[in-house]
């Protein structure tokens, strides 16, 4: 079984931005068994049973720049922590997600604010990233028709190709989302996400792979929007563990708070 | 011509109860309008008031491309000497800072339009501290004050003195949050402010969005002796590089309201009449055909067609002139009352019109138009109701008038 | 049909003149070929009996109606060359009407109703003023010029109509069944009246009547019947 990572959070926020939907749906039964398998260890990548780990976060717009590093913690697909440690600034400040609800803990004014609907669709920490993205559940082995990039099958071609389309049932905001695997790796090297009109919304990188928390994983992940120049939100993992014990009361309000 | 009265006058007291029907029913129409027409033009007035004068100013000034897409980071920068020349022009200023967040309250929270208010200034644009139905305006003593619209306390269960946690994105990405106590409500504001208004001091939303400089808007009120075209143009003179806009391009909904709400007007007048005139007709072709054979006789010895049409025109238009008389002369009392007491319509809820939430009393206005309107108009139909009867009679053959049963 | 000798002389003439009415899908021949003659100072009687066409030829002659065929002239002109606004102000200025009932405006006083055809004329009010109090003294109304016609009998009422007709000075007074609705003693006086002011002011009467009495008065008796002139004859 596939670890989850606690930058996967992250990488969850990523992943999940390609959809909103709640519930995987029936999926092609002529999908054929190498799609998805290859689908499933994608999907699989971002679920675990529990993980702890600590992060950077880079942001950079055409107006500023700014990194956060934060501490994070998730429990199955429906709990997770961030809390961040620097700038001073923020420190404290933190995110708590259960199931599809979302709430900030602001050290400054000692509050613990739910995030209404209405904001779900704004920016999580000044990111790239929406708190939608956040709560965001979606499996491609399930919510999406995929198939090969036949070019990409030949041998000599080092990345596969494979485009998927949402099941007209399900409520993502993407047309269309591409992602490039690593034959050797079988790890996703890009993903590139596009609108109803086919156009290019936003580029996901997966870099640098490592060994973390016992797994091979991409480390850094970039979330580039197309036709803003220059910017980019980068989640690079510094540590990370998984399947250790956690505590279900770490994701309650009242330890959001400390 | 003064016989052809004389004769419709006393042919009115004919039948005294169908002219006193007729004239009674007149009268409560012309009243009903001059009421109804005083009533819309107090709203009207009222609307344009709250607008203006309250929180829309005569004319404002965003920075290219804010309004398309309003943003933190689109600002005015020069606004002070932009201020400056302006209030050399002749106007009065004051900059305003906007930012979209969230406002929590306990476990409520709600999407705000956070604005940053120069309060040494904004009182000579805006009279909008005199809306505060609760609590107090915004001091500069008391930098952590808010005052908000009653729609948006009410959504958060706030009330003065309560405290308020407002939200948002600041310029450097940060999550800008902020304890405020609420100090005021606002009542009688546009429906956004009443909704999602949130009002603070602009030295404090400047800490609280980390913006160091510029300003999203500059309000102002126009010199009063030139018109809102003359104004724009002086104000878009003295201030290049910026756009410029009247109270009617920033509000196009509700300057076209306004104007169809005055536009409206005449159409309930035509509803309304219309019953009259069909009245007028009925009781004019009663008395018409009554007086056939007697009309007949009129028209053998010499009584020209038009002679016959001016003097039905006559009896209707006398009733006419009768029922306005009494219209005006009950009217006048109570359009004072209208215009100085005003109705109270708190029993009514909250009443929110053309995107003004209402205050809990309405009040009429008089103008010309709202006097001369219902008249005219009423004339206008009853001419056109006893037209018909008018010429029936005009064109009547006398031999077999006199031939009628 | 008699063919009067004094052509030049006629204040009415009638050349051959035919009315038919269509009455639903019934044509009803109502005047049928009638030629006559009306001096100045007649005192002519139309008789016979109801439905031979009295009213009908009072109404042509009265220009409220056109013949089907045939010609009248007034005074000389031809009221068939003569447009609706003429033709009603030659009734207003040459021609006196009294009619059988509702003669009278219910709403204007005796004094009212007689002045109405000079105030219609745009007459002068002094000079009307003058002229309708003589003439309801003529006609032996003084006295009553403020009543109201229901507060007149109808004799009374008759003499306003005949005060009326005979204000404008008109060429000639056309009289429908003037005495229908009167007793008989009323009747007689009606016709003395009538009488009176054509000999002494020259007024020509044109009447209808059935009424044997009437016609007794009459120096002049067009009996028609079926819309035919039966007997044309000058009274002794």
């Amino acid at each position: 079984m596939l670890k989850q990572s606690p930058w996967i959070v992250l990488l969850a926020i990523v992943w999940m931005s390609v959809a909103m939907s709640p519930r995987a749906l029936a999926r092609q039964p002529s999908e054929d068994a190498e799609m998805q398998r290859l689908l499933g260890l994608f999907d699989d990548l971002l679920r675990g049973a529990s993980s702890q780990g600590t992060m950077t976060m880079t942001v950079k717009t055409k107006r500023f720049e700014r990194t956060l590093s934060m501490q994070t913690w998730s429990k199955g697909t429906d709990k997770s922590l961030v809390r961040i440690l620097e700038p001073v600034k923020e420190k404290g400040t933190a995110t708590l997600k259960v199931g599809d609800k979302i709430w900030n803990y602001l050290p400054k004014v000692d509050r613990t604010i739910k995030v209404p609907g209405s904001m779900m669709g704004a920016s999580w920490m000044g990111s790239h990233f929406t708190n939608d993205d956040l709560v965001a559940k979606i499996r491609y082995s399930e919510d999406f028709a995929c198939s090969f990039d036949p070019a990409t099958r030949e041998p000599s071609v080092k990345e596969l190709r494979i485009d998927c389309i949402p099941n007209e049932d399900v409520a993502v905001v993407w047309g269309k989302v591409s992602m490039l695997l690593d034959k050797a790796s079988e790890l996703p090297t890009q993903s590139m996400f596009y609108d109803d009109d086919d156009e290019l919304v936003r580029t996901m990188k997966y870099e640098n792979v490592r060994t973390m928390g016992g797994k091979r994983i991409p480390t850094v992940l970039t979330a580039i929007p197309a036709g803003e120049d220059g910017e980019f939100t980068r989640v690079e993992h510094s540590k990370l563990e998984f399947d250790i014990d956690i505590s279900d009361r770490l994701f309650s309000l009242q330890s959001l708070k400390q | 011509m003064n016989k052809v009265f004389v004769i419709a006058w006393r042919n009115l007291w004919r039948t005294p109860r169908r002219s006193v029907v007729t004239i009674g029913a007149m009268t409560v129409a012309v009243l009903a309008m001059l009421l109804y027409a005083s009533l819309v033009e107090g709203y009207v007035r009222d609307l344009e008031a709250d607008l203006v004068e309250v929180e829309v100013g005569d004319l404002q000034v965003h920075a290219e491309g804010y309004r398309d897409r309003p943003s933190l980071y689109t600002t005015i920068d020069d606004s002070d000497a932009m201020i400056a020349s302006l209030e050399g022009a002749g106007f009065v200023a004051t900059a305003r800072l906007l930012a979209g967040g969230l406002v929590a309250a306990g476990e409520s929270s709600s999407g705000a339009l956070i604005k940053g208010l120069d309060l040494e200034t904004n009182d000579a644009v805006s009279a909008i501290a005199e809306r505060v139905d609760r609590g107090e305006w915004l001091a500069a003593s008391d930098p952590h004050g808010a005052v908000l619209g009653r729609g948006l306390a009410r959504a958060l269960a706030v009330d003065v003195g309560d405290e308020l946690i407002v939200l948002g994105q600041a310029t450097d990405g940060s999550m800008a949050n902020e304890l405020f106590q609420v100090r005021g409500i606002l009542e009688a504001v546009t429906a956004e402010t009443d909704l999602a208004g949130v009002l603070i001091a602009d030295s404090i939303f400047r800490e609280t969005f980390a913006l160091d400089q510029g300003v999203h808007q500059v309000l102002m009120r126009r010199p009063a002796n030139l018109g809102l075209d003359a104004a724009s143009a002086l104000a878009q003179s003295t201030i290049q590089g910026h756009e410029v806009k009247t109270w009617r391009e920033l509000q196009p909904l509700m300057s076209q309201m306004i104007d169809i709400s005055r536009s409206m007007i005449i159409l309930m007048f035509v509803v309304m009449y219309v019953a009259i005139a069909i009245l007028i007709l009925n009781a004019m072709l009663m008395s018409v055909f009554e007086r056939i054979r007697e009309l007949g006789v009129m028209k053998a010895v010499g009584l020209s067609p038009r002679t016959v049409l001016s003097l039905v025109l006559t009896e209707a238009m006398l009733q006419a002139v009768v029922a306005t008389v009494i219209a005006l002369a009950v009217g006048a009392p109570l359009l004072w009352l209208l215009v100085e007491r005003g109705i109270d319509v708190s029993g009514f809820g909250d009443i929110t019109a053309g995107g003004m939430s209402i205050g809990t009393r309405m009040f009429g206005a008089v103008a010309p138009h709202t006097i001369l309107g219902p008249i005219v108009t009423f004339f206008v139909l009853v001419f056109l109701g006893v037209l018909y009867p008018g010429l029936k009679a005009a064109r009547l053959r006398p031999v077999e008038a006199m031939r009628h049963q | 049909m008699s063919d009067s000798p004094q052509q030049a002389n006629s204040i009415i003439r009638l050349n051959s003149v035919g009315k038919v009415y269509q009455q639903g899908k019934l044509q009803v021949t109502a005047l049928d070929g009638v030629s006559l003659d009306v001096e100045p100072g007649e005192f002519l009687a139309l008789c016979g009996p109801s439905g031979s066409g009295k009213t009908t030829l009072l109404n042509l002659v009265g220009a409220l109606d056109q013949p089907s065929s045939g010609s009248i002239e007034l005074e000389g002109h031809n009221l068939e060359r003569m447009s609706r606004k003429e033709l009603s102000e030659l009734r207003r200025d040459r021609i006196g009407f009294v009619f059988q009932a509702y003669n009278l405006m219910p709403v204007l006083s005796a004094y009212e109703n007689a002045e109405m055809v000079l105030w219609v004329q745009g007459v002068d009010p002094q000079i009307r003023r003058d002229k309708v109090m003589g003439l309801l003294a003529e006609v032996g109304l003084e006295g009553l010029e403020d009543r109201r016609p229901n507060e007149l009998s109808g004799g009374q009422q008759q003499r306003v109509a005949i005060a009326r007709a005979i204000a404008s000075d008109p060429v000639v007074v056309l009289a429908d069944e003037p005495t229908a609705n009167v007793d008989s003693e009323t009747a007689i006086k009606l016709l003395d009246l009538m009488e009176r002011l054509n000999r002494e002011r020259g007024v020509t009467f044109v009447f209808s009547t059935h009424d044997p009495l009437v016609m007794e008065r009459a120096r002049r008796i067009v009996r028609l019947v079926d819309g035919k002139v039966q007997e044309d004859s000058q009274a002794a």
